[in-house]
């Protein structure tokens, strides 16, 4: 069974100065033991697409529309107590800045311990070699003295780790990244990746990993989806979409990095949309080389070939 | 590729920085232990390295924003002290350098030297260079896009008459499809105007695409220094080849690999010999013994290495 599948989700902020719709009609699946990578500059919604998926949306945004199937159930029938069995325990979040989510006065050992608690485990004592193990786990060095330390004791790339071993505790079966490596070295980063990726591979955990850096997806992902103006313009195999990509937006994000010496750069003209006050069509004609009349009005179909999926006008056939 | 002059524009002799921490100071980051470089009029110096490596405390003793312990900074031949006109940094989030209560004409307008008539054509003038208009002259920062903010900041630079451009991550805070946009104004920028560029960067694939030559820090200390095309593709220092590896940029890839492991030592007590040898896969004993020199690779060679084995890489 399909692990994940996300179906024409519409996620809404009403706030004084207008609605923004800041996840459009996006529909995804992930695959058990996949990774979806999901890229998006700021403002793209991706981020707002996996609170959804978590069903974090806080008012004033509202999620409006679609389904989102987790292993056959609908996440957005779930009452909120369902709903908290769910989080953590059958799905469960990494984010960016390992530090905002580790209280600095408890040792990181007992706050591990804690998700065991809060999902009725056992006390720390009980819990403590469970604790060392998943440090062991995601290869933690000196994981007995580690469990005694404060956060402020251990560099970014430990306390990573420390919210990876959070987040594998309940075993869960679908992991969401927010940029976990964003904020991390080059060395570091590396090392974070492929720790991610083995325990994906070893646990048939799915995940699904957003960031701003194709590089990064091109060495974790299994699939791509490219998000822009809270539409998935493009979706498909990693190495497909990134050594052929099909949508202008997916074509220029590629060539941006493409780092010939001392050459000019590609580089999209313009700037994102202002989400209140998006234009009409294809959010991307203003920007797109290729745009024609039609992207000024058209309503955005999604192409399908083979596994590849691309909204974009050229790939329609007529 | 842009012809490097060989005139010595700046040049930074055996700078230290040590701070202060802790219980009256008693101990002490290293946070630049030694350092010395050339920099060559109209060239792209890049500085490499990871957090803590010392490389935006260098950029900002070479900007004079920070005074170092020891060691001299020269510019043209003349020591430089405090800050310079001649030499202006752009930081990495353009908000925090902009003044949010003055308008981009005046932040622009500030930076002109006192004898400079036409202030306000010389200002619109400044931000066509940057590909700025006029209109742009009465807004405030926070009316502007970060990468129209950027622009403002590079143009303050441009107006104070700089020669020297301390880039610290100038496009790491922008959105992707803005960040070519700023690069590609920089390179047009330095082929007018001969600009010299130091540019601390962690992305080494900008670094591979702007860069004349490279710096790769590790610890305070320049471990490898050589021009980029040498440095990247046949790299001299151990360290150097595990940055490549981890990198996710697309850069050529070197031949051999060294696969990403441990951490950045502690700055306070740095292992002895050899900062990289607690990381380093060619470590033997007289690493933790004897500190390796910045050395050319050959007599004559412009590519210098810090490492007791850079022949077996």
């Amino acid at each position: 069974m399909t692990r994940l599948i996300v179906e024409n989700l519409s996620v809404e902020y009403r706030l004084p100065q207008g609605v923004i719709r800041a996840v459009n009609d996006v529909s995804l699946r992930v695959e058990a033991g996949e990774i979806l990578g999901i890229v998006g500059e700021s403002g793209s919604g991706k981020s707002t697409l996996v609170s959804a998926i978590m069903r974090l949306i806080r008012p004033p945004g509202r999620i409006v529309g679609g389904r989102i199937l987790f292993e056959g159930v609908d996440l957005l029938k779930l009452d909120e107590e369902e709903m908290r069995k769910v989080r953590g325990s059958m799905i469960s979040m990494v984010f960016q800045d390992p530090s905002t989510y580790l209280n600095p006065v408890y040792t990181v050992g007992f706050q591990v311990a804690e998700v065991f608690e809060a999902h009725g485990v056992g006390k720390f004592k009980k819990v403590v070699g469970e604790v060392i193990k998943l440090f062991r786990r995601v290869r933690l060095s000196d994981p007995e003295v580690r469990v005694g330390n404060y956060p402020h004791e251990l560099s970014g790339g430990m306390k990573q780790r420390i919210l990876i071993s959070m987040a594998l505790a309940l075993k869960p079966k679908l992991i969401i990244a927010d940029e976990p490596t964003s904020a991390l070295d080059a060395t570091i980063q590396a090392e974070i990746l492929d720790l991610l990726k083995e325990l994906v591979q070893e646990n048939n955990i799915s995940m699904i990993f957003i960031t701003h850096d194709i590089g990064v997806v091109a060495r974790i992902a299994d699939r791509i989806a490219v998000m822009y103006a809270g539409r998935v313009v493009e979706e498909g195999r990693v190495d497909e979409v990134l050594s052929d990509p099909m949508h202008p937006y997916t074509k220029a994000l590629v060539a941006s990095v493409k780092m010939a010496r001392k050459a000019k750069l590609y580089s999209i003209p313009g700037t994102p949309p202002n989400m209140l006050n998006p234009p009409p069509g294809c959010p991307f004609h203003p920007r797109c080389p290729i745009a024609v009349d039609r992207c000024r009005v058209w309503r955005f179909n999604t192409v399908v070939r083979g596994d590849r999926r691309v909204a974009c006008i050229v790939y329609e056939d007529t | 590729m842009s012809r490097v002059s060989s005139t010595k524009i700046l040049e930074v002799l055996n700078v230290y920085k040590y701070f202060p921490i802790g219980f009256l100071g008693k101990k002490q980051v290293k946070a630049v232990d030694n350092v010395s470089i050339e920099v060559y009029e109209g060239e792209t110096l890049a500085l490499v390295g990871e957090s803590g490596s010392g490389k935006t405390t260098l950029g900002r003793i070479i900007a004079g924003l920070i005074k170092p312990d020891r060691g001299v900074v020269r510019y043209r031949g003349r020591p430089v002290s405090g800050i310079s006109r001649k030499i202006q940094m752009i930081f990495q989030n353009p908000d925090s350098s902009l003044d949010p209560r003055m308008q981009v004409f005046d932040i622009v307008a500030e930076a002109l030297p006192q004898d400079v008539e036409n202030r306000f054509e010389e200002v619109a003038k400044t931000l066509e260079l940057v590909g700025l208009n006029p209109g742009h002259m009465a807004k405030y920062p926070h009316e502007l896009s970060g990468g129209e903010k950027q622009r403002v900041a590079i143009a303050r630079a441009i107006a104070s008459r700089a020669e020297i451009f301390i880039l610290d991550e100038p496009v790491s805070a922008l959105d992707a499809s803005i960040r070519a946009q700023i690069l590609n104004l920089l390179i047009d920028l330095q082929r007018r105007y001969g600009y010299t560029y130091i540019l601390i960067d962690h992305d080494l694939g900008r670094v591979w695409h702007m860069s004349d030559r490279v710096a790769i820090m590790y610890a305070g200390k320049i471990v490898e220094i050589g021009e980029t095309e040498r440095v990247f593709k046949q790299p001299k220092h151990p360290y150097t080849l595990m940055l490549l590896t981890s990198s996710t940029s697309e850069i050529p890839r070197p031949e051999k690999s060294i696969q990403p492991f441990g951490e950045p030592p502690s700055l306070i007590d740095p292992p002895s010999g050899c900062r990289f040898r607690t990381r380093c896969p060619l470590a033997s004993d007289i690493c933790s013994r004897q500190e390796p020199v910045l050395e050319a690779i050959e007599k004559g060679s412009s590519h210098y290495s810090a490492c007791h084995f850079w022949k077996e890489l």
